[in-house]
């Protein structure tokens, strides 16, 4: 049997990234525990490329495809009523974005033992009764819809649910969920189907990663707004989606053993979105100090000018055009301008051009440079400057990479940044600002902060002094590995089990 | 805070057919009956005796008929004066006994009796079905002063609630963001730039998406006009047109504070590159006239508008512009007179006659100010 079992969704070990690397020095960390990780994917065909070497304490990978689905011929059941209205009021709760009726419902869905769930997938999707809850559902919830899209927007929001009960999860001690969602939901069905802990670990928040993904979303059908009104919500069928993701949330949240996460703005949004408070715990990101310090390689020789770096992916949540914006401002106070955005420029191409294009049209072709993958170690200590404008963080390591090798930063007011720049504690805060803190989205804010650091090198070396300080004091990887193996243990070794389900 | 009241729609219960089974058809269904088979009778007796010379049957024909009428009239009154499809049942019955005499009227009958308490609209399935094939017709445009009044009055929703945006629920505020951006003007850009500063992480994230994606749209046509320059670097016309998308990217309050100086001195470098290729062009000098306007350098670009009316006297465009400067010098020195002077001098030229009735794009305060000159009829 396994130890830990990381039930993972667009991170490790296919897409790089903060949450991926994070896992991967968690295993990495611990030789001693035998890990697995299950997979999430939208489909079976999805091409799927290892961006990590896989340690050798990773002894199984299952991938789960969500939406592949196929209806298996079966005999004819009778009508189970009882199961159906035990299965009905969490169908309907998930529409309503609540979490209700899960236990009830759990033994019609999922196996448990050599005992096969009350109603197949398809008895719960193309059946006279699912039909039945399905129009009532319609009525009491969206009766001015058009019932065509609620009936395709609730079939691709159920299929998925319904198939994760009877996914094949491999055994393990510990079940690890590194968001809510989908893997949150397997994660609770591996655990009450195995009476097993499990425990959820947040970065950023899914629920509200997911509601501004769809609130944005154009390939969802919003209705038409009547002239002269104003329609408050996102419409229908995005509501829809929102209220499945924060159903799954809560869901999440009711039954796993602890909830770990990254920061204090994170643990208020994760009670506001249902987490009982007295199962939440913050543990900080934490960095290899001493692989970025004795890291000897350097990208660049010195030239003389004043260099300034974005170490993150080229896609919208990064905010790429508004530190571009920035640059078109900041050139024309520094002589000498190098800007470096370092990150991978393949996962939102149309983005990419959009940005390449933004650069040509400011005039910047020759400030600014996309590195695509690099080593950032050899990087950091070549900037003067890093720089992070994006929209939404959990807790962002490259901040704190860069403060490993003394690099002051200015970011936008988002997720941890704030706390990592100037201080969490009275005793943290007293280590100065290692860099500035800008609003969202404002170029000239965020330039005019490069600037006043570009005018003052004394300030911009004290400040990433500060930087290094902190990082050493509080977000070491060890403390953070340290952290993780006694909560594995924990539950592994048998000697804390008051979480663990009887 | 006030809500969109939701309308009440029709209740989702299916309507059904009476149950009940009313016997003031039954006369007519046994009189219907009785003429059907006597008709079918005379019908049969006339062909056994196979007289190709037999006249036209006309009595059988006429109790046909009236057996027809008589299945129809039952069916009609059977279903009584709620029923608000029985004049169609009564025919699509009449037509059953029409067409196949005895058997189609107790065919009629039958169906009338088996199709009580039977729902009486489409089965929702079949609703579904039909649904995809419902095609939403466009809205049509209203003309221009309704248009107008309906954004005066959408404006008058929808600027109370940006007032009220701090107290305003997330979906309420994505909701105010939704409303602004479809209309899209300056002033509604620069709200849904304020609502991108609210403190909840859900609302300025999304209120700065929906800058995003109307900045990519200039960004689109700037990036091919751009590569079209590229490859005609002599083509003075596109350099105009890259000016005027510059002048309107400022003007849609979509562009960054902080580069409007740099998108300034770019728009003037593609204006001034195409004069340069083009002296002789006074249409040109007219255009920088009126992107210095647009600016809110009137007196610069009266100045310049001077100049290329020299050249061509019959340049509407800069002649406005001469006396948008004129109107203004009038308001700030406040010298009604002058004012009174100008508006004579500008109605006996003979170029001021004719304004365009519609806005036109980028001629928003010239256009305004033409209705000051000539009235709102010649405007």
């Amino acid at each position: 049997m396994l130890d830990v079992v990381f039930m993972c969704e667009g991170t490790y070990p296919f897409v790089p990234g903060g949450v991926s690397s994070w896992i991967h020095s968690l295993i990495e960390g611990m030789p001693e525990l035998k890990f697995g990780i299950v997979y999430l994917v939208p489909s079976e065909e999805d091409e799927l490329k290892f961006r990590y070497e896989m340690p050798p304490n990773v002894r199984d990978l299952v991938v789960v495809p969500l939406y592949d689905i196929v209806f298996k011929p079966q005999n004819k059941t009778p009508f189970q009523a009882a199961a159906w209205q035990e299965v009905t009021p969490f169908i309907k709760g998930i529409l309503r974005g609540e979490s209700v009726g899960f236990e009830t419902a759990f033994p019609h869905l999922s196996p448990r033992g050599d005992r096969e769930p009350t109603l197949t997938v398809k008895e719960l999707a193309n059946s006279y009764p699912a039909w039945e809850v399905l129009t009532e559902a319609y009525r009491e919830n969206y009766p001015r819809a058009s019932f065509n899209d609620f009936f395709w927007s609730w079939r691709y929001a159920f299929l998925p649910l319904f198939k994760l009960c009877l996914a094949e999860v491999p055994r393990a001690k510990l079940y690890h969920t590194v968001t809510t969602g989908w893997s949150g939901f397997l994660a609770a069905v591996a655990a009450k189907r195995t009476r097993t802990p499990f425990v959820t670990t947040e970065h950023g928040l899914y629920v509200n990663e997911r509601r501004i993904e769809i609130s944005q979303a154009d390939w969802i059908f919003v209705d038409a707004p009547r002239r002269g009104a104003l329609e408050v919500g996102l419409g229908t069928f995005k509501e829809i989606w929102i209220n499945l993701f924060l159903a799954l949330g809560k869901l999440c949240y009711q039954q796993t053993d602890h909830i770990y996460t990254l920061f204090e703005g994170n643990l208020r949004k994760e009670i506001e979105f249902g987490a009982p408070e007295e199962k939440i715990e913050i543990i900080p990101n934490g960095v290899n100090v001493e692989a970025f310090q004795q890291h000897q390689e350097r990208a660049l020789r010195p030239s003389g000018g004043f260099r300034v770096g974005l170490v993150g992916r080229v896609v919208p949540i990064k905010d790429i055009k508004t530190f571009i914006k920035s640059v078109r401002f900041m050139s024309a106070e520094i002589p000498n301008l190098e800007v470096y955005i370092l990150g991978p420029t393949d996962e939102d191409e149309d983005y990419f051009a959009e940005c390449q294009t933004m650069v040509e049209a400011l005039g910047l072709s020759d400030i600014v440079a996309f590195t695509d993958r690099v080593d950032v170690r050899s990087w950091y200590p070549i900037l003067d400057v890093q720089v992070l404008t994006s929209i939404s963080e959990g807790q962002p390591l490259v901040l704190l990479e860069g403060f490993c090798c003394g690099l002051p930063a200015v970011a936008s007011d988002v997720g941890a940044c704030r706390e990592i720049i100037y201080g969490r504690s009275a005793q943290d805060k007293a280590l100065g600002p290692a860099g500035s803190i800008t609003w969202v989205g404002n170029a000239r804010q965020t330039a005019e902060a490069v600037i006043a650091l570009y005018k003052n090198p004394e300030e911009r070396k004290r400040r990433g002094e500060a930087g290094r300080q902190r990082v050493m004091k509080y977000y070491r990887r060890d403390q953070m590995l340290d952290s993780y193996r006694s909560i594995y243990h924990s539950f592994t070794d048998g000697a804390v089990r008051e979480g663990a389900r009887v | 805070m006030s809500r969109t009241v939701a309308v009440e729609i029709e209740s989702p219960r299916r309507h059904v057919l009476s149950p009940f089974f009313n016997l003031l058809g039954l006369p007519f269904f046994i009189l219907a009956v009785l003429c059907s088979f006597y008709s079918a009778y005379l019908l049969l007796m006339q062909a056994e005796v196979g007289s190709t010379t037999d006249p036209f049957p006309f009595w059988a024909f006429f109790l046909h008929n009236l057996a027809a009428f008589m299945t129809g009239l039952g069916v009609f009154l059977a279903l009584g004066r709620d029923e608000e499809s029985r004049l169609g049942w009564g025919l699509f019955t009449s037509v059953f006994g029409f067409l196949a005499g005895p058997v189609g009227v107790l065919g009629a009958i039958l169906t009338y009796l088996m199709a009580r308490g039977q729902p009486r609209q489409m089965p929702l399935t079949e609703v579904v079905k039909a649904e995809m094939f419902v095609t939403v017709a466009e809205e049509e445009e209203p003309d221009d002063l309704q248009s107008l009044n309906l954004r005066v009055s959408e404006q008058a929703q929808v600027e109370p609630f940006v007032d009220m945006l701090p107290l305003a629920d997330i979906p309420t505020a994505i909701a105010i963001v939704n409303r602004l951006r479809e209309r899209g003007e300056r002033a509604d850009i620069e709200m849904i730039r304020e609502v991108a500063t609210d403190p909840r992480p859900e609302v300025y994230q999304y209120a700065l998406s929906i800058i995003d994606k109307m900045e990519k749209q200039f960004a689109g046509e700037v990036y091919s006009l751009a590569q079209e320059i590229k490859e005609q670097p002599g083509d003075a016309q596109l350099k105009i047109e890259m000016a005027k998308l510059h002048i309107e990217y400022m003007q849609s309050g979509l562009l960054d504070e902080s580069l409007a100086d740099y998108y300034w001195e770019l728009t003037l470098s593609y204006l001034f590159e195409a004069m340069l290729a083009h002296p002789a062009n006074a249409e040109l000098g007219s255009d920088f006239a009126q992107l210095l306007s647009m600016q809110g350098l009137v007196p610069e670009a009266a100045q310049v508008a001077k100049q290329v009316l020299k050249k061509e006297p019959s340049l509407m465009q800069a002649q406005l512009l001469v006396l948008q400067d004129l109107f203004e010098q009038s308001v700030s020195e406040a010298r009604l007179e002058t004012l009174n002077t100008a508006r004579k001098t500008a109605l006996e030229n003979a170029w001021a006659v004719r304004v365009p009735n519609k806005r036109k794009p980028g001629m928003g305060p010239t256009y305004d100010l033409a209705r000051f000159w000539f009235g709102d009829e010649d405007a």
